[in-house]
């Protein structure tokens, strides 16, 4: 088994082709080539045509490279520079067309989603370090930005992407006109401004550890630090390694960096930004020491592929998303219980009904969320609540997850009421008239599991869906209370269903289980 | 600038140059010593011509481009452009006297003992004569076109290492001088028929004079002479399309005939009126001409030592040791193994990529060529690799001097048969000797690597001495792999963990382990290095072996061409010995031992301690970690240094000598032919 992994990254591309031996991953080829995509796309906000036909090139190399290897499974993807230019579209038809590259381009929670899954699932990093009984902050450090996770024993809770990545740091300082000093305390005022952000999101922040996936700075930690020693790609940096680090940057300008620590030119413009970043975790999190985990997104994204984590990576994503939708309604104050019950029911629904309503299993998980978020929008008022569901899910940095798809999940919730989609109705229209029955057929699951849940007391026990004869759905619930309020609710939300499925439902409440 | 350092110079290096030629010089010597059989003698002349004239095409044309800039600045050995040309054109005239006495001398007369003749058209018999003359009218005569020197015909563009006639003929009171070129298609030797147990020569430029005539009918010839003029070969085309490296170079190859003279040499009994016409023609200065007397170009040797049917009276011939195993493949899977050529066979080389063209599972071969032989094995393997949809890249340097022409041909096949084919790094040179076979294995890849410090050429695979190492460990595939990403332009060059590569860090490498040694000297009084290599002339190893002898580390240096190093001078290097050796084979191995403290540290390299080398070429060097090898390299490099009969040592007062007489002879080359047998 081999595979392949070719990153379209801030300034340069890089191919990691690798195998699977044993229960380890060898990486049996790297190609690099520098295209300062970055560069073009945050300082001038697009790709120039003389960049995409350079990355068209590069691509080209990498095929004849992936032919000789006889890798036939690859993915292609792009961070934030692709993702950011304004040109992206034409960008990635022209390398389409051109290499025949389909390149997924990823969010800030795809980018942390993949180092999430790497952490937990490699079997070297468990041994090192108990994962999944911490909690964690984890950085992935890129030329863009600054993608952080925060998990709690395995669980991702929310993750972030702030746009404070070596090569936009770099450009900043540039911009200013000052000291060397008063330039660097500019920066550090810069990105203490944007990480307040996470405290914001989370004023009881309760992080263990901090660990920062890091591929290209923490080679040359011992140029610097001449006592530094890296035992293997996963060791610890010090709190006073990193002021000592900072300190003896700060004095120095990229010209003096490059000679006095011998660190290639390409480095040693970005690597105060990196050392600033490094920095302001610690004073996030008042931790003596920081972990540095030496891979790259390529090689999570490597393992990924190779089938290692294929078997638990359906879970996996589903687990990871309740689990980010879990810490979204305790954030917003929603009533947890309700959310998990309603989501349950609807699953339930969804499990008996998926095949007469021609559902697929990767609808499901559209379901799941829509359920567990289709209250969100009280947080803005109750009035209406479910239009403020519907923008708000849609600006949320959900990983795995396509824009359409984020769109489907957030139209489901908002016709979790009466309404019933409209001409007028913005996210509802854009989507394709496939994903627009697959919104009104989960959207109308979603109406009856939510009515059953009328009173938030989660009275159904359990929940049965059978076919009568006449071709009648008939939900058996369980309960041992009145179930009155539920029924009037159900009476009410039944008819979408019923319009859409074209059955008849009918509710029978039993007390006792069968 | 001060006399002071330019003095320093003169006495602490020798001028590459000057190096170079005695380097040639001991060439000569191959062909004096008569323990050398007479045909090998005959090689060896002809070597030595063939060398100096390459010399003259590139070193003695750069210093004449110098001069002609106006530029007179010392160089870095301490010599002003025209004192060193002058200090050349003494040794030049020196070594080519000697060439001619024992050409004269001994060679024609030892053939003459075994009743071989090289003879003039008035001593032939009767029936040769015949033949002489058949042959001029029906082979000679019809190709060659003499050509007219006038005010409507400029003097004609003759290509470098041209031989032609001038000729000054005279019609109607009227002189005219014309230009007849000798067919450079044809031999220069021909065969006689000759009595049982001889063998008889004639030599083409013999024949054509004897029919001089035949090409001015109705013009008097007032005289004639032969000449040869010899160009400036510099081959540069725009290093900025280097896509179409391959068009330029066919470019500046026609260009090449016009390019600078640089040598010319003409009979000495050339009339001066004659002299004069010709010296204005060609452009070259009089007082610079090298007047022969006898037969010019004396490359004929190497011809006529092939026509000689006489086998005593050449070297034993030997066949080279086969390394046994059944399939390549598995034979390098059991350990990393090396070859010593020529003593063992070049074939595991040309079985391993024969074997990847038509095995199921590779993948992919990729290879650097930079000299191969005409009809090569490999070339075909590889035609044979890309036909049974095999991924072949093959790294072509056709800038390798004097080959180019060659170069061109079999690179427009394998472009046509499928093959990847890559040019050169514009401004870069490629000179190390790599292959890569890409092999799937149980779905697995592995990759098979052969490092060599000789070219893919299964001819000179015969006739020089260098050592291939194969290996299929991962180390080495994962570095070799990128370092063909890199030279292709396909990837930036990432950390490696086996090989050490120029232009970026072969220098400080060996600095570094010279360091090393001046440190153990220091501590434990046993840093030692022990080098064989080509040539030395890089400055800045120089100075750092001198600091290491300063410092009291023992350095032994096989060097067998030029050596800028002065060695055994007091205060300066008397801790460093240098020896040459120079038979029958040429030493093109590179080896790098260094003591470490006892735990010698070995490294195989295509690079030699030259600046071009380390400055202006793509060269690897490897460390040797298994032990066997290891120990093979070192008692390679101890039985070089006891040889004491085509060794020579260089001495405190920059010449060479061979060993005194007396001592119990061993011939290191003679040996490693039994040792191997």
């Amino acid at each position: 088994m081999r595979a392949a992994v070719v990153d379209v990254g801030s300034s340069s591309i890089k191919l990691i082709i690798g195998e699977l031996q044993g229960d380890e991953i060898k990486v049996i080829e790297t190609l690099k080539n520098a295209i300062p995509i970055g560069k073009h796309t945050f300082l001038k906000g697009r790709i120039p045509q003389g960049i995409i036909n350079q990355t068209i090139g590069v691509l080209e190399r990498y095929k004849q490279v992936l032919r000789e290897l006889d890798v036939k499974d690859y993915t292609v993807i792009a961070t934030t520079a692709v993702r950011e230019a304004r040109n992206r579209d034409i960008f990635l038809d022209t390398v389409f067309r051109k290499t025949g590259f389909k390149i997924d381009v990823l969010n800030v929670g795809d980018v942390v989603y993949y180092i999430d899954s790497f952490l937990s699932h490699s079997n070297k990093i468990k041994k090192a370090y108990p994962i999944r009984e911490k909690n964690l902050l984890i950085g992935e450090l890129g030329a863009g930005s600054l993608d952080v996770s925060v998990m709690e024993k395995g669980n991702t809770l929310m993750n972030i992407g702030f746009p404070i990545g070596t090569l936009r740091l770099a450009q900043f300082m540039a911009g200013l006109d000052g000291s060397m000093e008063e330039i660097y305390d500019a920066v550090e005022e810069y990105i203490a401004h944007e990480i307040k952000y996470l405290q914001q999101m989370s004023p009881k922040l309760n992080v263990d550890d901090i660990i920062l996936i890091d591929e290209n700075y923490s080679a040359y930690l011992q140029n610097i630090l001449p006592n530094k020693r890296r035992d293997s790609n996963f060791f610890q940096f010090k709190k006073s390694e990193s002021d000592e680090f900072l300190a003896r940057l700060r004095e120095r300008s990229a010209t003096e960096i490059a000679r006095d620590y011998n660190i290639p030119a390409d480095f040693s413009e970005t690597i105060i930004g990196y050392a600033a970043i490094l920095n302001s975790l610690f004073k996030l999190t008042n931790k003596e020491n920081i972990y540095i985990l030496e891979t790259s997104l390529s090689e999570a994204i490597l393992a990924n592929l190779l089938d290692k984590y294929e078997a638990v990576d359906k879970n996996n994503k589903t687990d990871q998303l309740v689990s980010v939708a879990t810490y979204l309604c305790r954030k917003f104050n929603l009533d947890l219980n309700h959310m998990s019950h309603v989501a349950n029911l609807s699953q339930t629904l969804f499990d008996e009904l998926k095949d007469s309503l021609g559902l697929q299993e990767k609808d499901r998980l559209y379901l799941i969320l829509a359920a567990y978020l289709h209250d969100i929008g009280m947080f803005i008022n109750n009035r209406a609540h479910h239009k403020h569901t519907e923008y708000i899910i849609n600006s949320l940095n959900l990983f795995r997850l396509t824009e359409e798809e984020i769109k489907i999940i957030a139209a489901v919730a908002r016709y979790h009421r009466k309404s019933s989609p409209l001409a007028t109705h913005l996210i509802y229209n854009s989507l394709a008239s496939d994903q627009q029955i697959l919104v009104q057929k989960l959207s109308a699951l979603l109406r009856v599991a939510n009515a059953l849940d009328r009173s938030h007391r989660q009275k159904v026990k359990k929940m049965e869906v059978k076919f009568t004869k006449t071709q009648d759905i008939n939900l058996i619930v369980y309960s041992h209370e009145s179930f009155l309020l539920e029924k009037s609710s159900f009476m009410e939300k039944k008819g979408f269903f019923e319009e859409i499925t074209g059955n008849r439902l009918i509710l029978t409440v039993r007390q006792e289980e069968s | 600038m001060s006399e002071q350092p330019e003095k320093q110079n003169k006495l602490n290096i020798i001028h590459r140059d000057l190096s170079w030629l005695d380097f040639n010089a001991r060439v000569l010597e191959e062909a004096i010593d008569h323990a050398n059989p007479l045909l090998e003698r005959l090689k060896f002349a002809a070597i030595f011509v063939g060398n100096l004239d390459e010399f003259f095409m590139v070193r003695v044309a750069d210093l004449k481009r110098i001069m002609d800039s106006g530029y007179n600045r010392i160089d870095a050995y301490g010599y002003y452009p025209h004192e060193i040309y002058s200090e050349i054109r003494l040794r030049v005239d020196e070594l080519v006297k000697k060439l001619y006495e024992i050409h004269s001398g001994r060679i024609l007369r030892d053939l003459e003992k075994h009743n071989v003749r090289l003879k003039v058209f008035e001593d032939l018999s009767n029936d040769q004569k015949k033949f002489v003359k058949r042959y001029f009218d029906a082979t000679v005569f019809p190709i060659m076109t003499p050509m007219a020197v006038d005010q409507g015909h400029p003097f004609p563009v003759l290509p470098s290492k041209t031989i032609a006639f001038a000729v000054s003929v005279n019609r109607d009171d009227e002189l005219h001088l014309a230009i007849l070129p000798i067919p450079a298609n044809l031999g220069r030797v021909i065969k006689l028929p000759s009595e049982k147990d001889s063998s008889d020569f004639i030599l083409l430029d013999d024949v054509i004079k004897e029919h001089m005539k035949i090409f001015f009918k109705g013009y008097k010839i007032q005289g004639f002479s032969l000449f040869r003029v010899i160009r400036d070969s510099e081959v540069s085309p725009g290093d900025e399309d280097a896509p179409n490296l391959l068009k330029a170079m066919e470019n500046e190859l026609k260009k090449r005939s016009k390019a600078k003279p640089v040598y010319l040499e003409i009979e000495k009994s050339c009339a001066p009126e004659l002299l004069e016409a010709l010296c204005q023609g060609i452009g070259f200065p009089k007082e610079e001409v090298m007047f022969i007397n006898g037969t010019l170009d004396l490359a004929y040797l190497m011809n006529l030592s092939a026509m000689v049917e006489l086998p005593q009276l050449a070297f034993r011939s030997f066949v080279a040791a086969k390394s046994v195993y059944e399939n390549i493949f598995e034979k390098i899977k059991e350990g990393d193994f090396i070859i010593h050529l020529p003593y063992q066979s070049f074939h595991p080389v040309v079985d391993l990529i024969q074997t990847a063209a038509k095995d199921e599972g590779v993948l992919a071969i990729k290879m650097t060529l930079y000299r191969t032989n005409e009809d090569s094995a490999i070339i075909n393997a590889l035609k044979q690799a890309a036909k049974n949809k095999k991924q072949v890249t093959v790294l072509v340097e056709i800038k390798a001097r004097f080959d180019e022409e060659k170069n061109i041909l079999w690179v427009r096949e394998l472009e046509q048969s499928g093959c990847h084919v890559i040019y050169g790094i514009p401004g870069l040179k490629i000179h190390s000797k790599l292959t890569l076979v890409v092999r799937k294995e149980e779905g697995r890849i592995r990759r098979y690597i052969h490092l060599s410090t000789g070219n893919y050429n299964e001819k000179t695979a015969r006739q020089y001495t260098d050592i291939g190492y194969f290996t299929c460990n991962d180390d080495f595939g994962r570095d070799i792999s990128d370092v063909f990403n890199v030279m292709t332009g396909y990837s930036m060059p990432s950390p490696w963990k086996r090989i050490v590569s120029s232009p970026n860090d072969l220098r400080k490498h060996f600095f570094d382990l010279i360091d090393n040694e001046i440190a153990f000297q220091k501590k434990n009084k046993n840093g030692s290095i022990f080098a064989k290599m080509n040539s030395l002339e890089d400055s800045k190893i120089i100075e750092k072996l001198y600091e290491a002898s300063c410092a009291g580390v023992k350095i032994r240096l096989l060097v067998r061409g030029m050596c800028c190093l002065v060695p055994g001078v007091s205060g300066l290097s008397e801790n460093i010995e240098v020896k040459s050796v120079v038979g029958r084979f040429l030493e093109h191995s590179r080896l790098y031992l260094f003591n470490n403290n006892s735990n010698a540290r070995v490294f195989m390299a295509s690079a030699d301690w030259m600046q071009r080398n380390f400055d202006r070429r793509i060269e690897l060097m490897f460390e040797v970690y298994k032990q066997d090898i290891k120990e093979q390299l070192s008692s390679i490099l101890e039985t070089y240094w006891k040889d004491n009969t085509k060794a020579r040592i260089l001495s405190a007062e920059k010449t060479y000598a061979y060993y005194k007489n007396g001592e119990d002879r061993f011939n290191a080359q003679e040996f490693l032919i039994n040792h191997y047998a």
